[in-house]
């Protein structure tokens, strides 16, 4: 209960914050004689509202502690009658306002936190189309939203998780489009969520998918408002983070890593080649280097006779067996990825720099692996490069497809290949099967997967992810 | 329990996998050696087996003329030891699938060849499209190694030369699964030839001596098989005939005379009169029919051939459509002179039905093919023939009017 008392209220809230320096009170009198206790965190409130439009109007007019609401000039003011909802309102940057003989306090919304501005996206990079990206505020990143999609359908859903830091997180989709089974799934998964700490949007994602231990991720993660606009008119819901600029998108299928927010931007003929060229990258960053070794150790009938001279050319002389060779090349260039990844920009391109001019160059002038090696691995890890959304899938699957290869051969290969389709195929997001529209074969699907078609001859949103049978325009 | 078991079904799967893969296991490409041609000959009842092997270089040597091959030599009583033979004189295990020529020689393409090359088809390296060639006159062995084309290996040199097949139809391209497909059916394959022959030097380089000779590759000819023996050869403008019969001509030069008569009157010569006149082969049909008149059997080869002329040397006025028919009717004849010298040696001198007429007559007449089929060979010598071409000329090259006739007024501009 609270108490009538300012001075009980201010023991005992320094008291509930244990003492810590940046909790501030502030003690003054109005007009009428009134004794007024403002407290608030310090540098999480808006100093000058808090000036002009609370401590102002108090001095000069405020005479009777019924005025309090009239005479402050903010939009939202609330009474609360807790202690552990003025705690809450406190941590989030409000400012609190008790008045002497009043058992109530007065919430006042001022808070200002401190935050980056909106700024070009760095990882998801465009040439056409939006290029804003998400920023590590919770609200900046819902009203990004809503200005894209003036809809009074669109809806928040707000929860807090994390027992120690009691992020806020938001689920975001439009009434009407959304799948309500995957929905009503989503709540459930989100309130058995028991983290004590919640420092990224991707704490939330291990709760929530279909199967964590799983290479494959089964959330989409994006950093882009014009993208998550486009998931959640689809029908997908996005689940924000304060503290996070990366946004997750369920349900996920195989090929929305395939696509770019930019197809929808360019010519539909460009962005099916585009995304063609992305699918067979894919296929060459998972299976070049397994399928090089089970050709020149196994096939070498398969390869054509001027290339299989060259290559036995370029392998006379190398001491290590292809597979090993292979091993250690990936090794090194996983190495160099992860070292030009993680250092300041300056010295990392040095490193890659480097890097690859000793492994690339006087590893194979010394004699030590292949040219061919190096090719083959780094076409590889450039083909990486252009899904970056399959990055761990790929790295993992690369290793293991090359050792299957180098050890039995292409029926190895193949055994290995049908046996991550079905593991593809048994894959689901939130009830939606993971290789959708191919694996449940739908023609309506089909009209924007590999190929991109018009927006004129896209009618229906995807099958499973929104409403069943679900239009994209009336007409 | 339960990790026992996972790592249980590990063992089985990696034991299933490495049993069930029918590949002996992973060869390194350093421990091999591509065989780019083998050549095959008897002597004193054993075969010799040559092979052409290439040497893997990472950088091709600035050198164009120097060949990055060796050869072996082995013997043994079947192929399939030779082969096997050849790793105790050889640091590396040979590779035959990527053996594009396989050449006879001629003693031994006289003996017969059906016993030993069923190593080929026997062991699952060798290729089936690799070509057969008989060395004409000559060891198989003899006419290996030679390159005097830019390829870098002789090998490949000899497989070019086959290739080019298409650009004269003097010879036949015949893959081992074509030579399997005819001797299964007609036992008459025909296949290519080659033969060394001495090449003119024309720059002769310091330090050589007298008499030197350099040898080069020609493939002009067919060799006819009946089962699998050896009985003769076919000349280059025989294998012309040969090709039009059985309607595989896909390109060539068809040269021939035509009358004097077709000279217009008026012409007048500024340079030398030529003979002939050249037709350049663009396409080629040919159905054959037979039927029993009288109790005779009659052939008919009908050739339907399709044109450009590509040179006229003798000052015809090719604008002329009563020379144009003449000159169609001399290439028709040059065509049918062609086809009878090709049926009249197989009928008369090898008795042999090189072409499948036997296949056609038993199409035609499948309750008599009965009674001929086991002396096919003395029926074949008799049948009687009569062929006829349609040749159509299409275009003419890029002048109708030769350079060695006065053009009247239009010469002065």
């Amino acid at each position: 209960m609270i108490s009538k008392h300012i001075v009980d209220n201010k023991t005992k809230l320094a008291e509930l914050f244990n003492y810590t320096s940046d909790l501030r009170f502030y003690e003054l009198e109005s007009l009428g004689n009134n004794d007024l206790l403002i407290v608030y965190i310090d540098e999480l409130t808006d100093k000058k509202a808090l000036n002009e439009f609370v401590i102002k109007p108090i001095i000069k007019d405020l005479i009777s502690p019924n005025d309090i609401k009239s005479s402050i000039y903010l939009a939202s003011i609330r009474e609360v009658y807790s202690y552990d909802d003025i705690v809450s309102e406190l941590i989030n940057g409000h400012v609190a306002l008790f008045h002497e003989d009043i058992d109530y306090a007065f919430i006042l919304n001022i808070n200002k936190f401190e935050k980056r501005a909106v700024d070009e996206s760095s990882t998801e990079q465009v040439i056409k189309g939006p290029k804003e990206a998400f920023v590590e505020d919770l609200f900046v990143n819902k009203s990004l939203v809503r200005r894209i999609i003036r809809n009074r359908n669109l809806v928040f859903e707000d929860f807090v998780i994390g027992e120690q830091t009691n992020t806020r997180v938001s689920i975001v989709y439009i009434k009407g489009i959304v799948n309500e089974e995957v929905l009503a799934e989503l709540k459930t998964r989100i309130e058995k969520i028991n983290l004590d700490a919640v420092l990224d949007v991707h704490y939330i994602e291990e709760y929530v998918e279909d199967s964590p231990k799983r290479l494959i991720r089964t959330l989409y993660s994006t950093e882009k408002p014009d993208v998550l606009a486009g998931k959640i008119l689809e029908g997908r819901i996005g689940i924000i983070c304060d503290g996070s600029p990366n946004v997750l998108t369920l349900p996920k299928i195989f090929i929305e890593d395939i696509m770019a927010a930019e197809d929808y931007y360019l010519k539909p003929m460009f962005a099916t080649f585009l995304r063609m060229i992305r699918l067979i990258s894919f296929f060459i960053s998972i299976f070049l280097a397994g399928t090089y070794i089970a050709l020149v150790n196994f096939h070498q009938e398969m390869i054509p006779t001027q290339l299989l001279i060259t290559l036995a050319g370029q392998r006379e002389g190398v001491p290590f067996p292809s597979l090993l060779e292979a091993l250690i090349m990936i090794f090194f260039f996983e190495i160099m990825k992860e070292a030009g990844l993680r250092l300041p920009k300056p010295i990392g391109q040095t490193v890659t720099l480097i890097g690859g001019l000793v492994i690339g160059q006087s590893a194979v002038e010394a004699g030590l692996v292949s040219g061919i090696m190096v090719i083959v691995v780094s076409a590889a890890g450039i083909s990486e490069f252009v899904n970056p959304q399959f990055r761990d899938l790929v790295v993992i699957y690369r290793i293991v497809f090359l050792i299957l290869g180098g050890l039995f051969g292409m029926f190895g290969l193949c055994c290995g290949f049908i046996a991550f389709a079905f593991y593809l195929i048994s894959l689901k997001s939130f009830g939606v099967p993971y290789l959708y529209p191919i694996a449940p074969y739908d023609k309506e699907g089909m009209r924007d997967f590999i190929r991109r078609e018009s927006f004129k001859r896209m009618n229906y949103r995807p099958k499973y992810i929104a409403n069943e049978k679900s239009r994209r325009r009336n007409k | 329990m339960k990790g026992k078991k996972i790592i249980l079904i590990i063992n089985i799967l990696i034991i299933s996998i490495t049993l069930m893969s029918c590949t002996t296991g992973s060869r390194e490409l350093d421990k091999l050696g591509i065989i780019m041609s083998t050549g095959i000959d008897l002597i004193d009842g054993k075969v010799l087996v040559t092979n052409e092997v290439m040497m893997p270089i990472s950088k091709p040597s600035e050198d164009n003329n120097s060949n990055h091959v060796i050869y072996l030599q082995h013997e043994g009583d079947t192929i399939f030891e030779a082969f096997r033979n050849a790793t105790l004189t050889f640091d590396r295990r040979l590779l035959l699938s990527h053996n594009r020529v396989l050449i006879f020689g001629e003693e031994f393409a006289k003996r017969g060849v059906g016993d030993y090359i069923n190593f080929f088809l026997y062991d699952a390296e060798p290729r089936e499209t690799s070509y057969l060639l008989v060395a004409k006159g000559s060891k198989a062995y003899e006419v290996m190694g030679i390159n005097e084309g830019l390829s870098d290996a002789p090998g490949k040199y000899l497989e070019s030369l086959v290739d080019n097949n298409i650009h004269t139809s003097k010879t036949r391209s015949l893959t081992m699964n074509e030579y399997l497909k005819y001797y299964f059916q007609r036992k008459t394959p025909v296949l290519g030839v080659v033969e060394k022959q001495v090449k003119r030097i024309v720059n002769k380089e310091r330090g050589q001596e007298e008499g030197y000779q350099r040898d080069v590759l020609n493939v002009e000819g067919g060799a006819a098989f009946y089962e699998d023996k050896l009985v003769g050869y076919y000349t280059g403008e025989e294998m012309m005939g040969f090709n039009f019969i059985i309607d595989e001509i896909k390109g060539g030069i068809i040269v021939f005379e035509v009358p004097d008569k077709y000279i217009a009157p008026d012409v007048k010569y500024q340079a030398t009169k030529g003979k002939y006149t050249s037709l350049e082969i663009r396409s080629s049909s040919t159905k054959n029919e037979i039927k029993i008149i009288d109790g005779k059997i009659k052939l008919t080869i009908n050739v339907n051939l399709k044109g450009a002329i590509g040179e006229e040397t003798k000052g015809l006025r090719l604008i002329e459509l009563d020379v144009k028919n003449a000159i169609e009717e001399a290439c028709s004849n040059k065509v049918k002179e062609y086809i009878s010298m090709v049926m009249d040696k197989a009928q008369k001198e090898f008795k042999v039905d090189s072409f499948g007429i036997d296949a056609l007559f038993h199409r035609t007449y499948p309750e008599l093919w009965k009674e001929v089929s086991d002396e096919w060979s003395s029926v074949f010598s008799e049948i009687e023939y009569t062929v006829n071409v349609n040749t159509n000329i299409l275009r003419t090259g890029l002048i109708d009017i030769p350079i060695n006739i006065d053009k009247g007024e239009a010469n002065e501009y």
